[in-house]
């Protein structure tokens, strides 16, 4: 969970900075749009981020966007992905 | 006289009900007629003439609705502009010949100055020669450069003569300067509705104004439904006012449509199709979970070629002032949308259009306006901008560079995100940036998009 996490912050971050947000310390309970003020662009970014760096499309693979609220919620959301795609390499193997 | 003094005997039969909520406060439809009168009597000391074109530019709010109104019955041509830069705004100026402009504050006060005085134009000598108002609208064009589309208001709005539907309270989301704000401001008003506004666009203010007006109409896009279903705004408020959302501007996601179903269980949800070159008509979903579909209506006819959407509207546009007309000889317009027809051919499904447009939450992007702007920034030796699938906003612009010298792409994100935003529209601006080592042409000399 520990390396999803830092990823995960790391993009939101990232976007924070490019759009001189006001950058105050992560906390898992707060609220992406209520909380941080993120835009839709804002989460489309962050998601496109999260596809890049981590390398999963959850919602693709049928991951609903009720199931994001958070930024725990996103952590959650991103490590259950990538638990299962290492899961099924393994199973492949 | 005018073509459209009709509007006013529709108004004045309705002068009790209440016609917009801004800012906390009411005017009713009363209020409405004596600030159209206001109006027209300020156009006359300021020697606006009946054929000149005029634009207003700011946001949503009680003067433009009146002004706007009141250049409409003096047969004038409307030029209705958002926040553009100033760049942009003197490109729609030339191309839309503006004679006169009306400039809006936030806090509804307005300044008015004078454009070019000449304004020669065959579509819009056409309009003046019949001593019809007229309203133009840009749309997005390939190189990148706006389109504006020439409507002529009593097309527009003929249908509201006789037809009259249920008056609902509902919510503004579309600007003025889009084809579906003006649909909207004319559908409520001619139905007796009312106007509400929210201050601001975010899931929170717009349940607030749904709970406080009890807002029974929600016009919006996919994008909003997506930004409400991730908030979860709607356990907050009380929205049992609502009967009726409809959405469109891009395609609809199935999950979002089926998670907005299970929230509003009780609400009809209507898909609304419509493109500026074609003004106003009307749409019927099968059912709230169904994105199926019937189009037409009143003067408007259909027809599908080779998969591919053709309508023929009485409420089409004239033409564009700016390129050739897209109508062939019969007045059909292709929409460039691919179409599914079920089995009796009563309903239909837009599958989306296949085009380098990109549509972020409904707002197309034309990948040449984005890259020709890239490519004024320092560095930056190539750019290839296409669209990408996003599970929030339907698809994001994305921007795929070749450096002259190499730099660190976190520092580059921010330079692009600093130099673009005073030069082109948020969702203009690329949402992911990436670096690529390889040239971006291919032997045919034609750019890869993805």
């Amino acid at each position: 969970m520990e390396q999803v996490k830092k990823v995960i912050n790391n993009a939101i971050q990232q976007i924070q900075e490019q759009k001189s947000y006001p950058v105050a310390n992560l906390r898992d309970d707060l609220r992406i749009i209520d909380d941080l003020g993120f835009s839709s662009l804002d989460i489309a970014q962050l998601i496109a981020y999260l596809e890049m760096e981590l390398n999963v499309d959850p919602y693709a693979n049928g991951a609903l966007i009720s199931s994001i609220n958070t930024v725990e919620s996103l952590y959650k959301l991103y490590q259950s992905c990538l638990d299962k795609r290492n899961s099924e390499v393994e199973d492949y193997e | 006289m005018s073509n459209l003094d009709w509007i006013i005997a529709k108004l004045q039969a309705i002068e009790n009900e209440k016609f917009l909520i801004f800012k906390g406060e009411a005017y009713s439809y009363y209020h409405l007629v004596k600030s159209i009168e206001r109006w027209r009597n300020r156009l006359k000391r300021l020697a606006v003439v009946e054929g000149e074109c005029i634009a207003v530019i700011g946001d949503y709010s009680p003067n433009i609705i009146f002004l706007l109104l009141a250049l409409l019955l003096n047969n004038n041509i409307v030029v209705p502009i958002g926040k553009e830069s100033e760049e942009k705004r003197t490109e729609m100026f030339s191309v839309a010949k503006v004679n006169k402009y009306f400039e809006f504050n936030d806090e509804d006060n307005w300044t008015f100055c004078e454009g070019s005085p000449e304004s020669k134009q065959p579509l819009l000598d056409e309009l003046r020669a019949g001593h019809e108002s007229g309203i133009v609208i840009f749309t997005s064009g390939t190189s990148g450069k706006s389109k504006a589309a020439i409507l002529q208001t009593s097309k527009l709005i003929e249908k509201y003569k006789t037809a009259r539907r249920k008056p609902f309270r509902t919510l503004i989301f579309l600007k003025l300067d889009h084809i579906g704000g003006i649909n909207t401001l004319f559908s409520i008003m001619f139905n007796g509705g009312t106007i509400v506004t929210a201050q601001g666009r975010t899931p929170q203010t717009v349940c607030e104004a749904i709970q406080r007006y009890r807002v029974q109409l929600l016009p919006t896009t996919p994008t909003f439904l997506n930004m409400l279903i991730m908030s979860k705004a709607y356990d907050k408020y009380d929205l049992s006012s609502l009967q009726i959302i409809t959405y469109g501007t891009e395609p609809m996601p199935e999950s979002t449509l089926l998670t907005t179903h299970e929230v509003f269980p009780q609400v009809t949800l209507k898909q609304t199709y419509g493109l500026t070159e074609l003004g106003i008509f009307s749409t019927k979903s099968r059912d709230s979970h169904s994105k199926w579909m019937k189009v037409g209506g009143q003067g408007t006819e259909i027809k599908i070629v080779d998969n591919i959407l053709w309508v023929r509207s009485k409420a089409a546009m004239l033409g564009y002032l700016n390129a050739p007309s897209p109508f062939d000889k019969e007045g059909w317009y292709n929409t460039g949308d691919q179409v599914e027809v079920d089995g009796d051919g009563e309903y239909l499904k837009i599958l989306g259009r296949k085009s380098e447009i990109i549509n972020v939450g409904g707002e197309k992007v034309y990948p040449a306006e984005v890259e020709s702007v890239l490519l004024e920034i320092p560095n930056i030796k190539d750019v290839l901008v296409s669209g990408k699938r996003n599970p929030i906003t339907g698809q994001i612009v994305t921007a795929t560079v070749v450096l002259q010298e190499p730099e660190d792409v976190n520092v580059l994100r921010k330079r692009i995100h600093d130099y673009c935003k005073n030069r082109l529209l948020p969702y203009k601006v690329p949402t992911l940036v990436v670096l690529s080592e390889k040239e971006l042409v291919s032997e045919r000399f034609k750019k890869i998009r993805s």
